[in-house]
């Protein structure tokens, strides 16, 4: 077993630098740089730059020399903790991605305070949106699916299965968009630009609270409604597994109700592979929907990663990239270590 | 010999299925109706320029008779001799709409499209106007008033030609290698192939699409780079699957019985394999159709797609983001891109269901 995780490390090593090789090359082989893209669209103390001075900082940053050289500095930054400064925020991509809640922990002491600089960071935005559209999806599909497999073939089980499809075909920039036409314009029930609203510093913590998820409430229903189908699917099948193996038909043959037999001796049963639901969903988790941030304005990573890419922001692209890239990378391995566990064949390979 | 040869033959059974799966497929409510919608929307986008257009079907002018829309199916024709009823549109596009306000007494009877407006025509008086029969705007105009209906119209040749020919050159890379992989085995496949292929699954890949188109150059971003950037992007599925199909298939008796009557390995693959590994391509093909479609609506509705003003339904519902108050920019081409997804998975759900006989009965 140990064994065979480390191959699967081992090998997520290549898999890492091709990724992040390959998006490094893309974005520097592009036409322009951040200071060219500053000149053509920002300010006037960068618009009136002189040449000189302009390939005084394309060498000042090192960006006149070819891209793989430049792959192989930022490589070392990564390997010894240091991923850049941004060169549109002006200060380190760490502090973009996560702002200092450790800091801000250690000197006040207050944990509020620190929860509070996390939620305005780009990291923390995404996650927050991320963590409630998750809620809602495993609010919603599970008992979906549970009571789908309970009585399957019945006509709950046929009418959810289509519903859901029909949902999964949905394309959730469209929900969003039709979504904020009811709701945000028509009926103006709920926010739906940006995270917060004019005065939230003022507001007290319940408010604050309330308006977060305010904002939170669209963005999340259109992130979470597309993974129902797959959940609820899941479920269905793991409970469906669980409910044709012979302990369960002793539990019925002893005499059992079918509410004790389903949740005292099925349920808990598949709920070991419903877990391993969360390893898949991890890369969603965090690394952020660039659709959905966009239209609703969010200030998440996947919004951030856009305007990066416009900037030429070098070093908040790769960071980002490889975030999602690991992302990717654990969430396959824990779901390759679980079959792992559950199936020793897969070892031997 | 004699009975292997027979067993040579069997790949060509399978030709006798094929009737059967259209049959199997028309059973099927769900399949039936995407495969009809996929085909209508194939002639809307191929008869587009007699759908919608600001050139009439038919026309009397000047004592002659044109059907100056008709031209537009065949472009070429342009070059050869010019259109009066054209060359008069082209410096005042709205003559022929305007007809009932400003008369002109060298037209006679007169045809319009079902839709009389060109995908690119703009008209300042019906900017950001709504659904009208009156106008015959029937889905409203964007905010250069341009008649959003003429423009889906138009737009379902984008959706259609990216999705089929993204996966057409991507089934194409992703069969050649799989089958490689496949077919050689060994190092070549242990060593390459396949860990090219484990890498290439953990690409994140719409970041890396939208990286990608959105650092091109606005003036090379049209379908034919972006089908490039997802066939580029796409073949990994492919390759699994057609890797899996030769792998099982190299072994077969009928396979072995070709090579043994001395068919080369390339006659071996194309001729004798791949018939019989088409079953699975043809059901993944079907889904990353879906998946190509929803890929340049996205890309497209950000921003970094196809550039207006060419039209495709992801920049036209692009605009709503800008104008919260024109709801029809977001209800019909949205619309559209649900239903062209919606029928490619159903296809698909169908194609697998008609060719699998343990699920022939439906998921029980």
């Amino acid at each position: 077993m140990l064994n065979y995780l480390t191959r699967r490390v081992l090998l997520m090593i290549p898999t890492l630098l091709l990724i992040t090789a390959v998006v490094f090359a893309v974005v520097k082989l592009a036409p322009g740089n951040p200071f060219s893209m500053a000149q053509s669209s920002g300010e006037a103390a960068v618009k009136q730059m002189n040449p000189e001075d302009y390939q005084a900082l394309l060498t000042r940053y090192g960006l006149d020399r070819p891209w793989y050289i430049q792959y192989g500095r930022w490589l070392k930054g990564v390997a010894t903790g240091a991923m850049g400064d941004s060169f549109s925020e002006r200060r380190p991509v760490t502090e973009v991605f996560f702002n200092r809640p450790l800091n801000t922990l250690m000197k006040e002491g207050s944990l509020w305070a620190a929860l509070d600089q996390l939620l305005s960071s780009k990291f923390g935005a995404t996650l927050f949106l991320n963590a409630l559209a998750l809620l809602i999806m495993m609010a919603v599909a599970l008992p979906i699916g549970l009571r789908a497999a309970a009585k399957h073939g019945g006509w709950f089980d046929r009418a959810s299965g289509a519903l859901l499809y029909a949902l999964y075909s949905l394309p959730n920039f469209w929900v969003a968009v039709l979504l904020i036409l009811l709701v945000g314009v028509k009926l103006q029930w709920l926010p739906f630009i940006g995270m917060r609203s004019d005065g939230f510093d003022e507001m007290g913590l319940a408010a604050k609270a309330v308006d977060l998820l305010k904002h939170a409430a669209l963005p999340a229903l259109c992130l979470s409604y597309g993974g129902l189908a797959f959940v609820s699917r899941f479920a269905r099948g793991a409970l469906l597994d669980v409910l044709n193996q012979d302990y369960i038909r002793t539990a019925r043959a002893k005499g059992l109700g079918e509410g004790a037999v389903l949740y005292r001796h099925a349920l808990r049963n598949a709920m070991i592979p419903i877990l391993t639901l969360f390893g898949l969903m991890l890369p969603a988790l965090i690394s952020g929907s660039v659709i959905i941030e966009q239209i609703f304005s969010w200030p998440g990573l996947g919004q951030m990663y856009i305007k990066a890419i416009y900037t030429r922001d070098y070093p908040l692209i790769m960071a980002e990239s490889l975030l999602g890239t690991v992302a990717v990378l654990l969430s396959n391995l824990f779901t390759d270590a679980a079959y792992a566990v559950a199936d020793p064949r897969v070892r031997m390979e | 010999m004699e009975p292997t040869r027979q067993r040579a033959n069997e790949p060509t059974k399978n030709k006798d299925l094929r009737p059967g799966l259209w049959r199997a497929l028309a059973r099927r409510r769900g399949a039936a109706l995407g495969l009809l919608f996929l085909i209508l929307l194939g002639l809307t986008a191929y008869l587009a320029p007699v759908l919608a257009n600001n050139k009439p079907l038919y026309i009397r002018y000047d004592g002659k008779t044109h059907f100056t829309a008709f031209r537009d199916l065949f472009p070429a024709i342009l070059l050869l001799r010019p259109d009066p009823v054209s060359l008069r549109l082209q410096q005042d596009p709205d003559w022929l709409i305007n007809l009932a306000t400003l008369p002109d007494p060298k037209v006679g009877r007169v045809m319009l499209p079902p839709v009389p407006y060109g995908p690119l025509q703009q008209r300042l008086d019906d900017v950001n106007s709504g659904p009208s029969a009156r106008t015959r705007h029937y889905f409203g105009c964007d905010d250069n008033g341009r008649d959003v209906l003429s423009r889906m119209v138009h737009g379902a040749k984008v959706s259609l030609l990216v999705g089929l020919l993204a996966v057409g050159l991507s089934g194409l890379l992703g069969v050649m290698i799989g089958a490689l992989a496949g077919y050689a085995g060994g190092w070549l496949d242990t060593l390459v192939l396949s860990r090219l292929m484990e890498v290439m699954a953990c690409f994140p890949t719409f970041f890396l699409i939208l990286t990608v188109v959105a650092v091109m150059d606005p003036k090379y971003l049209n379908i034919w780079t972006i089908t490039l950037v997802i066939a580029l992007t796409a073949w990994t599925g492919m390759a699994r699957y057609a890797r899996a199909e030769f792998m099982r298939l190299k072994g077969a008796d009928f396979v072995s019985a070709a090579r043994a009557l001395g068919a080369s390995p390339l006659r071996l693959a194309v001729r004798h394999i791949l018939p019989n590994a088409l079953t699975p391509l043809l059901v993944n093909a079907s889904f990353e159709v879906a998946g190509a479609v929803l890929f340049e609506a996205a890309i497209s509705f950000l921003g970094v797609g196809v550039q207006p003003p060419d039209p495709s339904w992801g920049n036209i519902l692009n605009l709503v983001t800008r104008y919260w108050d024109e709801w029809w920019l977001g209800l019909f081409p949205g619309a559209a891109i649900f239903l062209t997804v919606l029928s490619y998975n159903l296809l698909g759900e169908g194609i697998r269901d008609a060719l699998d006989p343990r699920r022939a009965g439906g998921e029980k």
